[in-house]
């Protein structure tokens, strides 16, 4: 009910509120920055100033961009990504200084600020979300080009034993990530079309009849492929993980759920059957700690436990651990960095900041009025909560380790812009939801 | 559909909530012994160099025997060094 409340109340009066958080925010993410500085060096980093000014610019520039382009929006979905970037960005400069490549947490903050740009110009070429349902085939197809283009010969390479990367020659990413928000406009768009359809027709067992199982089972062939042909384990279960999501939340049927997760568990052993690599993996989940592996293969793994039992309660302080034993510990391993030097304290507040993205997202979904809108912020929420659980559990040994990016929080490029548009997308999705409230009363 | 919503909203609660859990088990309730693996021997080492230890006094209670001073390299990750003055001359007792 606080809803009609606010909708009668000023345009203004919901200004203050976002300010707070979005400040809150900035001096968080530089006060990290000054610590790691202190913690590694004894001394604020030189370039404190500079580096804050810039940041605290950026940020505001997108938080102009909402005020001005999307002003009903939930006002905290931004502020809680500026405070996940920023922190992600302090962590990584406080990592690469000690390897000595602060280059690279530079090229990080560059891509934080292309993810900002792509935020406002996401904004402004889409006034409403309702545009993208025109689309609805278009952007299916390109979604799953852009899925599979790694493996094409020549433009398509791997790193890491996963063929995700694409080289046009002037730019090199990783065209999954921009696919899949395609993927999820797509189902989006498709499901709120057919969900009678697909809901309606009722078999033997309460079960769905054979032929509305089509998409389920197109779906599933998509995420195998994704899985066999690219190697990339986190990308196919996403792929298939979201689809089973939207499909259950379209037709209300739990049993789309439940056939959900028989074909994944049939996938997943089709996998490990197929895919030394993910042999390795289940092995390295159980025995990480053996004494025969823990310098070996489980070194990775031992190490990031090791870190997070170090970091205790409160953790050592910024740039008081040892995370950089860590091997990759800027991408997947970040938050076993947060975890020795920041404490649980510190991880709980990471993983907070993502729950509060992931219920102001489901959130959006009950607001919008249409389909198409409730499906599209379900599902984009759904990308972000998947893929935060499974690199989260992965590191902390709950799951066997998918190499997959902390959205916002650690190293990769593509990711951070990728992560930025589905924030955009989030965004005018809840302004478009708020906007016919005011006009009813 | 709101229903399903916002039961997948209690689920995503609940995965998180397996998540906070072994964050707490990790870094609280078992961390010390996690900790304390032979495996975990780099992180360990540095913990004893960065508390000031005391010092080792001869019988006479002047003659240092050990003692810690503070690492002059500020960027070193081991804070204090072990000094001994009387070189290898005390080195029986010392170790």
């Amino acid at each position: 009910m606080s809803a009609v409340v606010s909708a009668a109340a000023p345009r203004s009066s919901r200004a203050p509120r976002g300010v707070g958080l979005l400040i809150l925010a900035i001096a968080a993410s530089i006060l990290a920055y000054a610590l790691q500085g202190l913690g590694l060096h004894g001394e604020v980093p030189k370039d404190l100033a500079v580096n804050g000014v810039l940041f605290a610019a950026a940020a505001t520039a997108g938080w102009l961009a909402i005020r001005r382009l999307a002003a009903p929006a939930d006002p905290a979905l931004y502020p809680v990504a500026v405070l996940l970037g920023g922190l992600g960005l302090a962590m990584l400069f406080r990592l690469m200084d000690e390897r000595g490549r602060t280059d690279i947490a530079r090229d990080q903050a560059v891509w934080l600020v292309i993810g900002l740009a792509v935020f406002i110009a996401t904004l402004w070429l889409i006034r409403d979300i309702r545009q993208l349902d025109a689309f609805t085939y278009t952007i299916g197809l390109a979604g799953i080009v852009l899925l599979l283009l790694p493996i094409v010969p020549r433009i398509g390479y791997e790193i890491n034993g996963a063929r995700l990367w694409v080289n046009l020659g002037f730019v090199q990413f990783q065209p999954a990530e921009i696919g899949r928000i395609l993927i999820v406009i797509f189902l989006a768009s498709y499901l709120s079309q057919r969900q009678e359809l697909l809901a309606a027709g009722v078999g033997r067992f309460g079960l769905p009849r054979i032929k509305d199982l089509g998409p389920l089972l197109l779906a599933w062939g998509a995420s195998l492929a994704v899985l066999l042909l690219e190697r990339d384990v986190g990308a196919s279960l996403l792929l298939f993980g979201v689809f089973v999501v939207m499909l259950w939340v379209a037709t209300g049927r739990f049993a789309y759920l439940l056939l959900g997760i028989v074909l994944f568990a049939i996938g997943a052993y089709i996998g490990w059957l197929a895919l030394a690599h993910i042999q390795e993996r289940v092995v390295i989940w159980f025995h990480a700690l053996d004494p025969k592996n823990v310098n070996g293969i489980g070194y990775q793994l031992a190490q990031g436990w090791f870190a997070f039992a170090s970091g205790g309660m409160v953790g050592t302080g910024f740039g008081q651990g040892s995370p950089t034993l860590i091997p990759y510990v800027g991408s997947d391993f970040i938050l076993a960095a947060f975890g020795e030097e920041l404490g649980m304290i510190g991880v709980a507040s990471l993983l907070l900041c993502y729950l509060v993205l992931i219920g102001r997202g489901l959130r959006i979904g009950i607001e919008r009025r249409d389909a198409f809108g409730k499906l599209l912020a379900v599902g984009l929420t759904t990308v972000i909560g998947l893929q935060v659980f499974t690199i989260v559990g992965g590191v902390l040994r709950l799951i066997p380790l998918t190499g997959v990016p902390l959205r916002l929080v650690s190293y990769g490029g593509t990711s951070r812009v990728a992560s930025f548009v589905i924030l955009a997308l989030l965004v005018r999705a809840s302004a478009g939801a708020r906007v016919p409230t005011r006009k009813a009363t | 559909m709101d229903r399903q919503i916002r039961r997948l909203g209690f689920a995503f609660v609940a995965l998180f909530a397996i998540l906070f859990a072994q964050v707490a088990y990790v870094q609280v309730f078992a961390s010390g012994r996690i900790a304390a693996d032979p495996a975990n021997a780099a992180r360990q080492i540095r913990a004893e160099y960065s508390v000031e230890r005391g010092q080792i006094l001869a019988a006479d209670e002047r003659t240092v025997l050990a003692k810690s001073i503070p690492n002059p390299d500020q960027s070193s990750i081991y804070k204090f060094l072990r000094m001994y003055p009387g070189g290898s001359l005390y080195g029986q007792l010392t170790g």
